[in-house]
């Protein structure tokens, strides 16, 4: 196919050549200038999101540190500030990052995020922050919302809440399988829905509430998936999710109604590894 | 293995003019700028195909890679976007190169080479990734669009694959499956916009396109194999080449495809569960795809 294909766009370059060469004459191929941002901050796309509140001084201090530079395993400066919350933060980051047996993996993971629980409320805000500030660190800005839904604690509530609220770009119909649908905001998003649905089934109303709101926003009709993980954490299991499946079923696609089906076979989940 | 630098700059140029007479973006969207910061996974993997090992007469992998990808001098320019500067895990050609290495070094029997596409899916993606890929330019032809990548192919285009800033600033493993994504629509005039408008209908199978100049073969979707590779890594990979944090990740590939896909009412059973239980899956290797 294609070689026969090729001569056809060969022929088809040179027909376009005439009137290429008058681009090419007046433009250049040179790129257009690159400004080499290294360590500037950027603006925050989020600049309406709303305040945290915080329970704590640390949310004005407790900012990461400098976007940590391109090297290595070498030892490091810590992203988080000299504080108990923020060693504690430096400690689990590093355990996250770890290579190597994945029980080991898992066991050092689950170990340092007791550590933190310990030190929830300040290292929340700290969390939020970076969510927000390691723009150019993207599995770094992952592990903190990671990390604030895997401390399954009230302290992250409206932290998680906010994140998973923050708009999206609108959905570019003509391209778009190819837009950045699933970059790090959607997976941001999505990660704290995640988040709230573990809150959601340790009892805390408010995140099963907020679940609600987020499945039905018509905001979400664009973003599948984001719908999908916020109707999951809103039915949850247990006494009363027949009832909140059956709410929940008209604001599905009838092709993701499979979510809201009992699984008679479920094909059995492997251990988190953080 | 690339298509000859003339042959691209009359694509170029053709593509240029289309832009100009219809109005087409062709560049200006606001999109993250090298360098870009690099830890972790990124050095991990480009350190693996930087070092002395010579392969097929080359001085380094990196240098082979850049062979067999059909990457050149002309569509990657040294200041911006890495040329000469392949080891460089801030610049997009090192960034690429690392998420190459990825595919290749993430199980712990790795392919010996290209033409061993054999199972496992983790295993065999880096010879169907590498053995398919040709003509991988950079944004320089382009502009610098936010968004990953997008392949050409078919009468009116040189084929190729482009890759824009988007991809450079995301994550290791969303660049890997990027990357595998195009790869599987190079030369295959697959597509998204078989049907109504760009959506896939099927887990399973491109759709007959009545646009497509040749009918394709069922055969799993571009975003199937794809999210196959995610869990196939999430299930198998060396836990030498893998972390929490990335494998973590992989977990939410399984909602490209909820995203993407026109309908979810054959997707099978493994992404089904992964996606109800937010937890990992174990699923065999002949369940995937």
């Amino acid at each position: 196919v294609t070689s026969l294909r090729r001569p056809v766009v060969i022929g088809t370059t040179l027909v376009a050549l005439a009137a290429g060469v008058w681009v090419w004459t007046r433009s250049s191929r040179e790129p257009e200038p690159v400004s080499i941002e290294q360590g500037a901050p950027k603006p925050s796309p989020r600049a309406s999101r709303r305040a945290v509140p915080t329970t704590g001084a640390a949310r004005s201090t407790a900012r990461p540190a400098s976007l940590p530079s391109a090297g290595g395993d070498g030892e490091e400066p810590s992203r988080f500030p000299d504080t108990e919350a923020g060693r504690a933060l430096e400690q689990h980051f590093r355990v996250a990052e770890v290579l190597g047996d994945r029980e080991e993996r898992t066991r050092a993971y689950a170990e340092s995020l007791e550590r933190l629980r310990a030190h929830a409320r300040e290292a929340v805000p700290i969390l939020y922050d970076a969510v927000h500030e390691l723009q150019d660190a993207p599995m770094e800005q992952f592990t903190a919302v990671k990390t604030l839904a895997d401390l399954d604690s009230p302290e992250a509530f409206e932290a998680l809440e906010d994140i998973a609220r923050e708009p999206l770009a609108p959905v570019d119909e003509p391209d778009r399988h190819h837009k950045p649908l699933l970059t790090r905001d959607r997976i941001l998003r999505s990660q704290a829905i995640k988040g709230l649905g573990r809150l959601a089934r340790s009892g805390l109303e408010t995140a099963r509430q907020a679940l609600y709101e987020i499945a039905t926003d018509p905001a979400n009709d664009q973003h599948r998936s984001l719908r999908f993980h916020a109707v999951n954490g809103f039915v949850g299991t247990g006494p009363g999710s027949e009832a909140r499946a059956a709410a929940m079923k008209p604001y599905l696609p009838t092709d993701l109604h499979w979510l809201l089906e009992p699984d008679p076979n479920p094909t059995p989940a492997a251990p988190d590894a953080g | 293995m690339g298509t000859p630098g003339w042959i691209n700059r009359l694509g170029v140029m053709a593509l240029v003019t289309a832009a100009v007479s219809f109005g087409a973006e062709s560049a200006g969207a606001a999109c993250a700028k090298p360098p870009y910061a690099a830890k972790g996974p990124d050095t991990r993997f480009l350190e693996m195909v930087c070092g002395k090992t010579k392969r097929s007469g080359f001085s380094s992998i990196a240098k082979y890679y850049i062979n067999r990808a059909g990457i050149h001098e002309d569509d990657w320019d040294s200041t911006n976007y890495g040329w000469g500067k392949e080891c460089d895990a801030t610049m997009p050609l090192g960034r690429m190169l690392g998420s190459i290495s990825l595919i290749e070094n993430s199980y712990k029997d790795k392919a010996p080479d290209w033409n061993d596409k054999s199972p496992p899916l983790v295993r065999g993606m880096y010879g169907f990734m590498l053995g398919g890929l040709d003509e991988l330019n950079d944004l320089r032809a382009g502009g610098c669009k936010d968004y990953p990548a997008e392949e050409f192919d078919g009468w009116f285009n040189v084929d190729r694959i482009q890759l824009y800033m988007g991809l450079f600033a995301e994550n290791i493993v969303f660049r890997a499956g990027t990357l595998i994504h195009e790869t599987h629509h190079y030369r295959r005039s697959t597509s998204h916009a078989c049907e109504d408008g760009d959506k896939d209908n099927s887990f399973y199978f491109q759709r007959a396109c009545p646009r497509c100049p040749v009918v394709p073969p069922p055969q799993p979707t571009t975003y199937g194999i794809e999210g196959a590779w995610y869990l196939s890594y999430f299930n198998q990979a060396d836990d030498n080449t893998s972390t929490s944090i990335l494998a973590s990740m992989l977990e939410h590939g399984e909602d490209r495809l909820l995203d993407h896909l026109c309908s979810s009412s054959d997707v099978p059973k493994w992404m089904k569960d992964v996606m109800k239980k937010d937890a990992r899956v174990t699923v065999t290797e002949d369940q995937l795809l």
